[in-house]
């Protein structure tokens, strides 16, 4: 064991030196944890991060004016929209044109007379065509507002009908219904279930699909070490070629553990991820690496080259990402050869005992752990075996 | 200290190693021993089995037939004692290119064993020996091709191991560093180190080797020291023959005249051994000048081992 720590320290240093580790294990996923961060960090924010900035100009006086500003003000108030208010309507035109808002609500002077009299209203939306988003949020809230105008006018003609209402409360009764508050709402659904939050999935997924790499080390530094002519001196000293195998094993699982929290810790200071209990999330990452070593052992084993072995192990390590829904969002299934193929990959294990400790405690992590570290053992075994050759080829 | 104990027989005993890699048969049976204090030449071009040989008996490949012994301890894969007696320099630069010449040498002596102290004197010594002392705390990435080979070497000396195996040491180097490795090599033989040492390079082999094994295609031709082996082929001559343009056939005709041991065609002309090489110049210059070729130069060699390898193998040394 002492041959074996010495050639892991050995590895270490050498990689410290090169700075080659530092790239992959460090520089690479941070700089792509801040590209995500700037792209997709307020995914999780309250107010779901989206805020349109629309313009208002009432020009009418009466009721219906008034009451659409109560309804913009609630929305304003909800965080969905930012309102600008102009005075009149070629204010409102003229900001949408100078890309000052990205659309803008006119209500009309007169407007709040004509629903009165049962003749026909209008409020006019202008958007600007490189902000459609913002104009159809606009006209969807324009176009609500008016259903409910008409339904309260529908609602006064009725009464009228039943001899309950004179003609001349029909414009009243219309606006009183349409200010009235909603029978029913939706609101923001708080998650019940254990599922990560979108920013900690990504970057779980993520961490683990650049840790792929680190893990492959030992079967790179092998073969790097037989083209330099270093592993033939390490064989013919006096230590069992075992060692030579576990000393490289050792440092690059250390590189990995520790590329892997140091991730984790970043995200956390930078994105708000939040990883559940430190110990189970440790506990996790150490086990992920166990089997991310394990898979990557085969994947290089069967190399001549460091070259060819990087290339195999970046194949293996992109197909684990996808299966592992690393990049993209997989079908939720249990069934399928889908299902099973994600089932054997490290990612999806960590993220299950992630999100198994985000909901409970640390020792809910242990399922996942012990299904990532017999997946070590049996790629590892496997591994071993296959680098037996590579040590004497 | 990670090194056995001095063992009073032969420090390398080799009977009838035989490797086969798919159809090629690299080593065919070879025999041979080192004494304690012997420098033993492998001598053979390129391909002739040398490294295979040198890669079994430093325990990097079991043979498929055949036992080696270093200091009566059974070499195989797994043995690790008797690879403690054993300091292997491969052909290739073993160093490690980020770490200085101190670092590598600390980390191979701490694999050997060595305790700290110890291992910091003797590091000492060793760059003392190869001559890297003021660029022991340079990383070997900085240093010339010929100050790697040293350290390549010095690695292999730090255990004072009791068989020094050098494979092909000097290949690369520049003329000043392949004296200096020469130079230590020497020194190493003098202080009673038993090396074994392959190479290509008649003239390495005829300076360092108390006795030296004619190695072709798998097999050990012939074996001896240098006076025993130039003394093999009698007083036969070498007729060295430069030409420029087309000879088919030409060595065909020397070869079928009366007094010619062997003749080699080799890139740009002939190697003849010869009774009489004076004799066979006119002759040779006839035949050649008959083919249409011209004659750059001719030369005619006291037999040496160079003669004795195109003797003993029916080619020329560097082909």
């Amino acid at each position: 064991m002492r041959a074996a720590w010495l050639i892991a320290l050995n590895d270490l240093r050498q990689n410290v030196r090169s700075k080659s580790i530092f790239i992959i294990g460090f520089v690479a996923p941070l700089t792509l944890a801040f590209i995500l961060n700037l792209v997709f960090g307020d995914l999780d924010e309250p107010d779901g991060g989206l805020t349109f900035d629309v313009g208002l100009a009432i020009v009418d006086d009466g009721p219906t004016g008034q009451g659409f500003a109560s309804v913009v003000e609630e929305l304003s108030a909800g965080g969905l929209v930012e309102v600008t208010r102009f005075d009149d309507a070629d204010a409102a035109r003229a900001a949408v044109d100078d890309g000052e808002v990205s659309a803008s609500w006119i209500l009309p002077a007169g407007l709040s007379d004509a629903v009165q009299a049962g003749a026909a209203a209008e409020i006019t939306v202008v958007g600007d065509v490189d902000a459609q988003t913002t104009a159809s949020v606009a006209r969807a809230v324009a176009d609500g507002y008016a259903s409910s105008v008409a339904s309260g006018r529908l609602a006064g003609l009725v009464a009228f009908d039943a001899g309950v209402a004179g003609l001349e409360d029909i414009g009243a009764i219309a606006q009183e219904i349409s200010q009235a508050p909603p029978l029913a709402t939706l609101a923001p659904i708080e998650a019940e279930t254990d599922e990560l939050d979108s920013a900690t999935e990504m970057m779980a997924g993520m961490a683990v699909f650049f840790m792929l790499f680190t893990a492959g080390m030992p079967v790179l530094s092998t073969l790097g070490e037989r083209q330099q002519g270093t592993l033939s001196r390490l064989l013919a000293a006096p230590i069992p070629a075992a060692a030579v195998s576990a000393g490289k094993t050792i440092a690059g699982m250390i590189v990995s553990v520790i590329s892997l929290v140091a991730l984790m810790l970043a995200s956390t200071l930078i994105m708000d991820t939040e990883w559940g209990p430190p110990l189970g999330a440790l506990l996790l990452a150490v086990c992920a690496v166990v089997a991310a070593t394990g898979v990557m052992s085969i994947a290089g084993a069967t190399a001549r080259t460091a070259e060819q072995a990087g290339a195999a192990q970046s194949v293996v390590a992109v197909s684990i990402g996808f299966l592992g829904g690393t990049f993209v969002p997989l079908p939720s299934s249990d069934e399928g050869l889908l299902s099973v193929l994600e089932r054997l990959t490290p990612n999806q294990w960590f993220l299950q005992g992630l999100e198994a400790i985000t909901d409970g405690g640390a020792a809910d992590a242990i399922p996942a752990a012990i299904a990532l570290l017999v997946m070590g053992a049996v790629t590892g075994a496997v591994g071993l075996l296959l680098a037996r050759s590579v040590l004497r080829r | 200290m990670r090194a056995s104990t001095r063992y009073d027989g032969p420090v390398l005993e080799v009977r009838g190693i035989a490797k086969r890699f798919g159809p090629i048969r690299a080593v065919r049976g070879i025999d041979l021993h080192v004494e304690h204090g012997e420098t033993y030449g492998l001598l053979g071009p390129n391909g002739a089995g040398k490294s295979t040989s040198i890669s079994i008996i430093a325990g990097l490949l079991d043979p498929d037939a055949g036992t080696v012994e270093v200091a009566g301890e059974p070499m195989t894969t797994r043995s690790t004692s008797a690879r403690a007696a054993i300091g292997l320099v491969p052909q290739e630069i073993a160093v490690y290119p980020e770490l200085t010449a101190r670092e590598n040498l600390r980390f191979f002596g701490r694999l050997y064993e060595l305790a700290a102290k110890k291992l910091d004197r003797r590091i000492d010594e060793v760059l003392d020996v190869i001559g890297l002392r003021e660029r022991a705390d340079d990383r070997s990435s900085e240093f010339s091709g010929g100050m790697k080979r040293r350290l390549n070497i010095g690695i292999g000396l730090l255990h004072r191991p009791q068989l020094l195996v050098l494979d092909e040491p000097t290949v690369g180097v520049d003329p000043q560093s392949r004296n200096s490795i020469l130079d230590s090599v020497e020194q190493l033989s003098r202080e009673g180190m038993a090396v074994l040492y392959t190479t290509h390079y008649m003239e390495e082999a005829e300076r360092l080797c108390d006795r030296i094994g004619i190695i072709d295609q798998g097999e050990l031709k012939a074996e001896g020291t240098a006076r025993q082996l130039t003394a093999s082929i009698g007083e036969r001559e070498v007729l060295r023959i430069d030409v420029v343009g087309s000879v088919d056939g030409v060595a065909k005709q020397l070869g079928a005249t009366e007094g010619v041991a062997s003749v080699t065609a080799r890139e740009g002309g002939f190697d003849v051994l010869a009774d009489d090489a004076s004799a066979l110049v006119a002759h040779a210059v006839t035949l050649i000048t008959a083919a249409g070729a011209t004659i750059s130069s001719v030369e005619i060699a006291r037999p040496d081992l160079e003669a004795v390898f195109l003797h003993v193998t029916g080619k020329a040394l560097r082909d």
